[in-house]
C-alpha cells in the first residue's frame, strides 16, 4: 500500500473504508445528540447555546434568545418570525424615544427642532472599510498597498 | 386640508414616502407616492396636517426615521460581528446602502438581508492582488454571519427525528455502500476563504479581534435542539458530504472523497470518526436502501 499520496481504490480498500464508515454511522447514532459537541469541541469554547453574551432582540441564530421570544419561548427557531422588537408606533406615545436617527446618530432622537434630519446615506462605506483596514494594518506593523480603482 | 383620502390610499401614499431611502420630501415627489396621491411636498399640509411643535414635513420625519432606524438595528442583530468589525456608524452606512439600492420587499424581517452578500459582492472594491484580502474578509463573514441566521430560520429535525441505530441496524454491510443518506433540512456546507467561523467564535467569547490572515476553510452549519451547531470540516470531510448531499450513494461518495483526497491513510483513519459525527450531529434524517 502506498502512503501519502492520492490513488484509485481497489476492492480491498473500498470494503476496508465502507465497513469503516458503517461502524462510524453506528457509534455516532449510539450516541446521539450533545456527545460529540463540534460545535465548539476544538477550541474548548463554551457552547453555543449556552453563551450568554450576546442579547439579540431579534431571536436569530444562536440561541440568545432562548427565553425572549414572543411568549418567552425559543419555539421561533425553523419559524422565521420571532422578531421581539416593540411594534414601533410613535404617534402620541413615547416608545420612541432614542429610536430616531439624525445625522450620523442613527438611534438617537435629537433631531428635534432642526430639521430636515434623516437616517443618512453614505455612499462610500467600503472606503470608510478601507481605511479601517488600513488602521488596523498599520497597528500591527504591517504595509497596505494603495487602493485600486472601484469595479466598473 | 382637503377632503380626506381613504384609508387605503393614505396608507399607500405613507408607506411609500416614509420608506424612501432618500427623506420624506423626495419620498412625497417621488411618481411612486403620487400615483396615490398627487401632493407635492410644498402642499403636503393638504394630506398630513401640521401639530403645535412641529411641520407635516417633520411629523413624517418621525416616521420615516424610524422605519431606517429599525430596520438598521435589525441587520446590527443579524450581523453582529460584522458590526463589531467594521464599528456600528460604518456598519450602518454599509446597511443604509444596502437598504438604499435594495429595499426591503418582504413582509418579514427575516428576509431583509436576502440580498445584502450579493449587495457587498456587487459594490466592493476591485482585489488588490489574486490572494483574498480584506473585503474578501468582510464579505466571508458577512456570509458566514447570514448563513446562522438561516440555519437557525430554516426547517430543522426537532420533528422529525434523525438516523438512529434501529435504522442502521436495518441495513446489511452489503448494502450499504449503495445506501444512500438524506441530509436534514437545516444542514449546509460551506467554504470560506478566511477563518470566519474560529473568528466568529473570538467575537463571541469577548476575545480582542484582529483580522485573520487567509485561510480555506471548510464548514458545516446545523441546528439540533434549536441550536445552530458550527462544525468546522477538514477539506476531505467536506467533499464527502458534498457528494452525500448532492445523492451520491455511501460508497460511491467515499470513493469520490478518497481519490480526491491528498493523503488516503490519513483520510482512511478519519472516516470512520467523521460518519460517527454525522449521526453524533444528526446530520442525515433517513437512510434510502438500494
Amino acid at each position: 500500500m502506498t502512503t501519502n499520496d492520492k490513488r484509485h481504490l481497489d476492492r480491498r480498500d473500498f470494503n476496508r473504508l465502507s465497513a469503516a464508515a458503517l461502524g462510524g454511522m453506528l457509534g455516532g447514532a449510539a450516541l446521539g445528540c450533545g456527545e460529540t459537541k463540534t460545535d465548539v469541541a476544538a477550541s474548548g469554547e463554551q457552547p453555543a447555546g449556552e453563551d450568554t453574551k450576546a442579547d439579540w432582540h431579534l431571536c436569530r441564530g444562536l440561541n440568545e434568545c432562548k427565553g425572549k421570544g414572543k411568549g418567552g419561548d425559543n419555539e421561533c427557531a425553523g419559524a422565521g418570525a420571532c422578531a421581539t422588537l416593540e411594534p414601533h408606533a410613535c404617534g402620541g406615545k413615547n416608545e420612541c424615544k432614542g429610536q430616531g436617527g439624525c445625522h450620523n446618530k442613527v438611534g438617537t432622537n435629537e433631531c428635534k427642532g432642526e430639521g430636515g434630519c434623516a437616517i443618512p446615506l453614505m455612499e462610500g462605506a467600503w472606503d470608510g472599510a478601507r481605511e479601517k483596514f488600513e488602521a488596523h494594518m498599520k497597528e500591527e506593523g504591517k504595509e497596505v498597498k494603495p487602493a485600486p480603482e472601484p469595479k466598473a | 386640508m382637503s377632503d380626506p383620502h381613504p384609508l387605503m390610499t393614505l396608507q399607500r401614499w405613507m408607506q411609500s414616502v416614509i420608506t424612501n431611502p432618500r427623506g420624506i420630501s423626495a419620498g412625497i415627489d417621488n411618481a411612486a407616492a403620487r400615483q396615490w396621491i398627487d401632493v407635492a411636498s410644498d402642499d403636503v399640509e393638504q394630506v398630513i396636517g401640521r401639530s403645535q411643535k412641529r411641520t407635516s414635513i417633520e411629523r413624517l420625519q418621525v416616521y420615516g426615521n424610524a422605519y431606517f432606524a429599525r430596520l438598521v438595528e435589525c441587520m446590527r442583530e443579524q450581523f453582529p460581528a460584522l458590526c463589531e468589525t467594521l464599528g456600528q456608524e460604518l456598519f450602518d452606512g454599509f446597511a443604509l446602502d444596502y437598504l438604499d439600492k435594495r429595499p426591503s420587499t418582504s413582509y418579514t424581517l427575516s428576509r431583509l438581508a436576502d440580498r445584502f452578500v450579493p449587495h457587498l459582492e456587487t459594490t466592493r472594491p476591485a482585489a488588490e492582488s489574486a490572494a483574498p484580502g480584506w473585503a474578501d474578509f468582510l464579505i466571508d463573514l458577512a456570509s458566514f454571519e447570514w448563513s446562522v441566521a438561516q440555519t437557525f430560520d430554516a426547517p430543522g429535525t426537532e420533528q422529525s427525528g434523525v438516523i438512529t441505530p434501529d435504522d442502521l441496524a436495518q441495513v446489511s454491510p452489503d448494502d450499504w455502500p449503495q445506501t444512500r443518506l438524506i441530509a436534514a433540512p437545516c444542514l449546509r456546507l460551506h467554504a470560506y476563504r478566511f477563518p470566519v467561523n474560529a473568528y466568529f467564535s473570538d467575537f463571541r467569547a469577548g476575545r480582542p479581534l484582529s483580522i485573520p490572515p487567509a485561510a480555506a476553510t471548510w464548514l458545516a452549519l446545523s441546528r439540533r435542539e434549536y441550536i445552530v451547531r458550527r462544525i468546522p470540516l477538514d477539506e476531505s470531510e467536506f467533499l464527502l458530504l458534498q457528494s452525500l448531499l448532492a445523492g451520491q450513494s455511501v460508497g460511491a461518495a467515499i470513493e469520490a472523497a478518497a481519490e480526491q483526497s491528498a493523503d488516503f491513510d490519513a483520510f482512511a483513519r478519519n472516516l470512520p470518526h467523521w460518519f460517527q459525527r454525522f449521526a453524533g450531529e444528526g446530520f442525515f434524517t433517513k437512510l434510502v436502501k438500494p
